[in-house]
């Protein structure tokens, strides 16, 4: 080891040396006045990584719309680890870094600590993007350190708005936007989430200051603490005539009418996509409905998806021609390259603007696009074209443009007709020039994501049990089973075989066999299984096994945040015994209900068999804290409900 | 561990003074713009691996004698068969590189050829990292649809000094069937270059030296797939690995020179003894006891009287204070200041193990769970953790034990993941591999003792219980949970105590988490809803099994390609205590179940008790690993001892209740 330290020591100057020249500054005045009013820490361990003691964005509007951001941040690291030693501006597209600094107080004291390096990465996810996230690094942090950043940039915005999500992953003493607009322009905003102050104004500055925001508390089952954030919009409008470098958007006629003349002509029908909708639709005969299906299974299944996040790309979809051609898009090429498909069989459809990640984050009165992220298609059922009992849990209603069926032909693993959990109950923007309307995406009920099991149990006369179960699944349960089967069938048929170890135990499966999408959209597998007679077995035999699984069922203990559920639910599990244990008293009938959710059992004679029906019903969503109570009535109504057992034949 | 730092600088510097040689004479070219018939007949087989993609032809060169540069050339050949597959034209340059040329394209079923040019690539940005600009480029190959072939390559230099000081492994299997592969690799003149060709027993595999260019060729290469418990990857994955060993150390030597060093540094820290003196003193040993309880009372030193620093508990960590090591730190200093990390408590044991008259030397091993230690690989990066191989004087060497007074871990006990694999003794004389036994499942026990009660209307269950886990699995527990944060440990223990479902009341805990000289404790009292016991039911079967039983592994049926390996033997006991629901009792005790293979034992016995029943279950898993062709006997082993916990027991209604 020794003797390699003259090299790494050699190594060590040279990097040193390519690095940016590490300054000893005083700290300015903003830092200053912070620094000198930080708490001190004590022994005990916070509950937290850091608190922002500081958090200050400045938005300066020029007479032409171009925006001056000045972003500055005050944290003080509250354990060691904490991710405080990077400084972060994430520049979208059209922004221009023009200064970053940042200086480190340690907790002793002393000369403050300058920046170390600064790089320019990117962390979007897209696979290609031209997205940058500039980063600033300090050395030597540690607990108690007090960290300074400072970053200004130039943004040349796509549309006049601006958002601020009121939250920096720690808590926040203090939290400011401040507004600066020209003469003669105005400013509104909204808040989203959570009521927000209302600006003070000061001649052209408004200023929003929010105080003691909480740190994030992330649970399972919970919506992120960034998703609960107040987010709030600001939408700049100039005085009529100016001419500016984005448009202003004032209402959701004008967003639409930009959106539309945005991708105008990028749907245009040309002789191969007239073709390419012709030979997908080669085997489906006249109905309209099962052209309609087969469009969009083409779109969804030939055109691989790749993000992409470039330039004005990140709004604008790629002409479908180029689409089709390369057979790769992102959501909005793949929507967009659908309904020029769909335009050439005359069929209507509009793109629909959601955020598929975070929810509420379109402002009425501040339309944005940046509110998005994802793009899906509604389809016109009209004239001869019925909206099948396949296509009604995707079935909603888009103001003017009368009813639509939602299409995410994004999502490979998604039948038509399902609506995946990320998008059922959003709000989107149904994109139609003036007529462009604001909606709620179906999916919301608790059919829309139901589960049936029907389960054959044969008790043979060594004791041993054979049981079948046929299951179909639809909505999101279908989405999650079609992708693990389809990635990995070995995969799927391990979980299964996993899921039946468990729920009988000893048992060996012997046959799985699964369709990926059943005629009328579905997922459905049939799987056959063994239980050994042995003196092991157990004395009962449950008649639902697996039912009380079918909710999760967080900790309720030291809990402090809603239980969320990602999608409304539904479980219809049927079991049949061919033959009934002599003496059998059946068990009695359960019935539970409470607020947005219902629970049932049935067990019958059926011949010389038993015949059992359990149904759970779930289509609410969120249970707060104090509705805990209720959530706890809800999982031992389905313990009551699922436990009923048969005796094992002796 | 302390890894030897690169030898970049004097890469750095020959490099200067070399001229450019011509890239090494290769073939790594665009394939043919036609699908051959060969091509066109490759069908997806599930069953033989073959699901997704099968790589046609998959050649990398890397050249590092062009001056101060590497060039990287690539180029892969693939036929793509489902629409999972689509995802292999998604080309992401593995490591950050000046992109020099690249090339793409899609041949379609029917013959038609896309081109994806240079031109159209999109940058990612690069950022300025010492020498150079680095990006990093992605591609995505058009119209790519099942039954398509695409062929892409590219060429990347990056500045030899980076890649020169690291060790590059090279895989020559993927999760895909691969029909033929080339590699190779031309060294930069000056540097004496070593590389290892492992895991490929069984493969078309070879490799050749054409003067100094090293040549690896291979054809019809099964893909690897993921299996549940199977070894780490670099135990399984044919792989070569090229690098530069520290210069003056020819291959042969390396290992006995690497002692030498390791022996000479032991000595620079235990320095004229006079510390390690004073601490045989503090020991206060009478004179008559024995060697091996005089080595034990040296363990209990310095494992309980220096405190290891890279083995702080969270709340410890946030309050310590990082300081680096220095030359100071000498035994005398660690002594002085009792504490030291995990090398030094190691090689301070061996100082006191040799004052008391044994052998010691230093043992290097590696995270198995991570990577074996490859002694024909001449790096000590392989290695993560150290241990102290302790010998009595005149003693041959099969009596060597081994000791790990810097785990925290009871004398004898090993860190599980250095066990069952070879760890490099530090000997000067006679150094190499040495086999580190894995603890017997008796050593590494957890006990669960506890009770089920319903309350006086029988509304209410309560279970109450306390898992003390021993050897291994104690330390498992404790090691994890003392670095987790409070909130994370919280978490942990209600999980463990079965929070979820219906619980009314929770109690959780892990008192004494930090007292390693007892065994790991988790105590826990739930109350939850009990099943309706009304008047019509006058049976009632009640499970056994809750959260105070370990979960039996579960493994998939099918063919199974590598073994299966456990973290280390174990054995768990649970007794168990069920009252009878008011108003019931006891009917008659499921029969008693005992089994017993080369895998493992189960026995479970139920017994009536006058309040109702009690449990007795006992379950050891004894293997460190399997082997893939015992599998099914393995799988029907665990199977029977999920089978023989599903036991029932019955109570029913008394008389007097009814």
């Amino acid at each position: 080891m020794s003797s390699y330290r003259p090299v790494a020591a050699a190594l060590v100057v040279l990097a040193a040396s390519a690095l940016p020249a590490v300054r000893a500054e005083r700290l300015p005045e903003w830092a200053r006045r912070i620094a000198e009013t930080a708490p001190s820490l004590g022994d005990e361990v916070e509950d937290h990584d850091s608190r922002v003691l500081w958090s200050e964005t400045r938005l300066v509007v020029s007479p032409q719309g171009t925006f001056e951001i000045r972003r500055r941040l005050a944290a003080q690291a509250l354990r060691k680890g904490a991710a405080v030693s990077n400084g972060w501006f994430h520049a979208s597209r059209g922004t221009k870094l023009e200064a970053a600094h940042a200086w480190h107080l340690p907790p002793e004291g002393g000369r403050p600590g300058t920046e170390a390096w600064r790089r320019a990465v990117s962390l979007d996810p897209s696979f290609l993007t031209d997205q940058v996230s500039h980063v600033v690094h300090l050395e030597g942090v540690r607990r108690g350190s007090l960290v300074f950043f400072e970053f200004e940039a130039e943004k040349t915005p796509t549309t006049l708005a601006f958002s601020l999500l009121f939250d920096e992953h720690a808590p926040t003493d203090a939290m400011t936007l401040e507004v600066a607009i020209p003469e003669g322009w105005e400013a509104r905003h909204e808040w989203l989430r959570s009521p927000g102050p209302e600006p003070v104004v000061d001649g052209r500055v408004r200023r929003f200051a929010m105080r003691d925001l909480p740190g994030p508390v992330d649970e399972p089952l919970a919506t992120p603490a960034s998703s609960r954030a107040p987010l709030l919009w600001v939408g700049l409008v100039p005085p009529p005539g100016s001419r500016t470098v984005a448009p202003a958007l004032s209402d959701l006629a004008s967003f639409g009418v930009w959106y539309e003349a945005l991708s105008r002509g990028k749907d245009a029908v040309t002789p191969e996509i007239r073709a390419a909708a012709e030979r997908a639709c080669e085997t489906s005969g006249s109905d309209p409905g099962a052209r309609v299906r087969a469009m969009v299974r083409f779109v969804r299944d030939r055109v691989r998806y790749v993000a992409r996040e470039i330039g004005i790309g990140r709004y604008q979809p790629r002409p479908a021609a180029q689409v089709l051609g390369e057979l790769l898009g992102d959501c909005k090429d793949k929507a967009n390259l659908l309904r020029a498909i769909l335009a050439s069989e005359g069929i209507p459809s509009y793109p629909i603007l959601v955020n598929a990640v975070e929810p509420e984050t379109f402002a009425r009165s501040v339309p944005s696009p940046a509110a998005f992220d994802h793009v899906a298609v509604g389809v016109r059922y009209a004239d001869g074209i019925d909206a099948e009992d396949a296509l009604r849990s995707a079935v909603f209603e888009a103001g003017r443009l009368g009813p639509l069926v939602v299409v995410d032909a994004t999502n490979e693993y998604a039948a038509i007709g399902e609506v995946p959990a990320a998008l059922s109950g959003k709000t989107a923007v149904v994109c139609a020039g003036e007529r462009t309307a604001v909606a709620t995406l179906p999916g919301t009920d608790a059919r829309d994501h139901r589960t049936e099991e029907r389960l054959e149990l044969s008790l043979l006369a060594d004791r041993s049990l054979r049981g079948r179960t046929l299951r179909t699944l639809h909505g999101q349960p279908a989405i999650d089973a079609r992708t693990k089967h389809r990635v990995a069938e070995r995969d799927r048929r391990a979980e299964v075989e996993r899921e039946i170890e468990a729920r009988w135990n000893g048992a060996r499966l012997e046959v799985f066999a699964a369709e990926d999408e059943s005629p009328t959209g579905a997922f459905q597998e049939t799987f056959e299984w063994t239980v050994p007679a042995a003196a092991g077995n157990g004395v009962t035999i449950p008649l639902f096994p697996g039912g009380t699984d079918f909710v999760s069922r967080p900790s309720l203990v030291h809990r402090a945040v809603p239980v969320v559920y990602a999608y409304a639910r539904s479980l219809r599990m049927e079991t049949t015994i061919a033959t009934a244990p002599p003496g059998l008293a059946l068990p009695e009938p359960r019935d539970f209900s409470g607020d947005g959710w219902a629970v049932s059992s049935r067990v019958t004679f059926e011949g010389s068999g038993i015949r059992a029906v359990l149904e759970i019903n779930l289509s609410r969503l969120r249970f707060s804290p104090d509705e805990f109570d209720e959530l706890r009535r809800l999982w031992a109504a389905i313990d009551r409900a699922a436990s009923p057992a048969i005796p094992y034949p002796r | 561990m302390r890894a030897i730092l690169p030898s970049s600088l004097a890469v750095f510097c020959l490099a200067f003074a070399g001229s450019p040689s011509s890239t090494c004479a290769a073939g790594v070219a665009p394939g043919p713009t036609v699908m051959s018939d060969e091509e066109k007949a490759i069908r997806a087989d599930p069953a033989q691996g073959v699901e997704h993609a099968v790589i046609l032809l998959e050649e990398s060169e890397r050249n590092d004698d062009l001056g101060t540069v590497t060039e990287t050339r690539f180029h892969l050949r693939a036929k793509i068969l489902s629409s999972e597959g689509r995802d292999l034209a998604n080309v992401q340059q593995p490591f950050l590189g000046r992109l020099q040329s690249w090339w793409g394209r899609t041949i379609l079923p029917d013959g038609t050829v896309l081109e994806l040019k240079e031109e159209d690539l999109p940058r990612r940005p690069g950022y300025h990292g010492g020498w150079a600009e680095y990006g990093q480029f992605r591609a995505a190959l058009p119209g790519v649809v099942p039954g398509c072939v695409i062929d892409y390559g590219y060429v990347t230099r990056l500045d030899l000094a980076w890649i020169a000081s690291r060790l590059q492994r090279v895989p020559l299997q993927r999760p895909w069937p691969i029909r033929e592969i080339r590699f190779r690799w031309k060294p930069h003149r000056y540097l004496k270059p070593a590389w290892r060709l492992a895991r490929t027993d069984g493969l078309d595999i070879a490799a050749t030296r054409d003067g100094d260019v090293l040549k690896i060729s291979g054809h019809s290469i099964p893909p690897i797939l993921s299996e549940p418990m199977m070894p780490a990857d670099p135990s399984v994955r044919a792989a070569v690995t090229i690098y530069y060993p520290p210069p003056g150390i020819g291959p042969k030597g390396f290992w006995r020179l690497e002692a030498k060093r390791i022996e000479r540094d032991l000595r620079e820290f235990l320095g004229d003894g006079a510390a390690i003196r004073d601490a045989v003193a503090e020991l206060r040993l009478a004179a008559d006891v024995g060697p091996e309880a005089r080595i034990r009372a040296a363990y209990e030193f310095v494992r309980t009287r220096v405190k290891n620093t890279r083995n702080r508990s969270f709340e410890e960590e946030q309050v310590s204070t990082p300081r680096e090591r220095d030359a100071r730190d000498r035994a005398a200093y660690v002594l002085a200041q009792r504490e030291g990390d995990s090398w030094q408590i190691d090689e301070l044991f061996a100082g006191l193990v040799r004052a008391l008259g044994a052998e010691a030397y230093m043992v290097l091993t590696s995270d198995r769970t991570e990577h074996p230690w490859d002694p024909e690989l001449y790096s000590t990066r392989q290695f993560d953790t150290s241990l102290v191989a302790i010998l009595e004087p005149g003693r041959p060497d099969s009596e060597i034990s081994f000791a790990a007074p810097s785990s925290g871990l009871s004398f004898g006990e090993l860190p599980w993941w250095t066990t069952g694999a070879d760890g490099f003794l530090a000997r000067p004389e006679s150094s190499g591999p040495i086999a580190i036994p894995p603890s017997a499942a008796d050593r590494n026990v957890s006990r669960t003792i506890g009770s089920l009660r319903f309350d006086a209307d029988g509304s209410s269950l309560d279970a109450e219980w306390t898992l003390e886990a021993e050897g291994q699995s104690g330390f498992s527990y404790r090691s994890s949970l003392r670095r987790m944060s409070p909130e994370d440990r919280r978490r942990w223990r209600e999980d463990a105590c079965g929070a979820g479902s219906a619980v009314e009341e929770l109690q959780a805990q892990t008192p004494g988490l930090d007292d390693a000289s007892a065994p790991f404790r988790l105590s826990c009292r739930r109350r939850r809803q009990a099943a309706e016991l009304g008047p019509s039911v006058g049976r009632y079967a009640l499970s056994w099994g809750g959260p105070w039983v370990q979960a039996t592994p579960s493994l998939p049926s099918g063919r199974r390609t590598q073994p299966v390996v456990f973290n280390f033997p174990t054995l768990d006991v649970i007794g168990l205590d069920i009252d009878a629901p008011p108003g019931f009792a006891a009917k008659e005790k499921p029969p008693a179940i005992q089994l017993e293979t080369p895998y493992g034992r189960y026995s479970l016995e139920i017994t009536v008790t006058p309040r109702g029943f009690h449990v007795e279950r006992s379950f050891s898993l004894l293997p460190l690993s399997v082997p893939a062709g015992e599998y099914e006997a393995l799988r029907a082993f665990l199977s029977e001892v999920r089978r023989a916990d599903s036991a029932e027991v019955v109570f029913e209604r008394r008389e007097d209740a009814r």
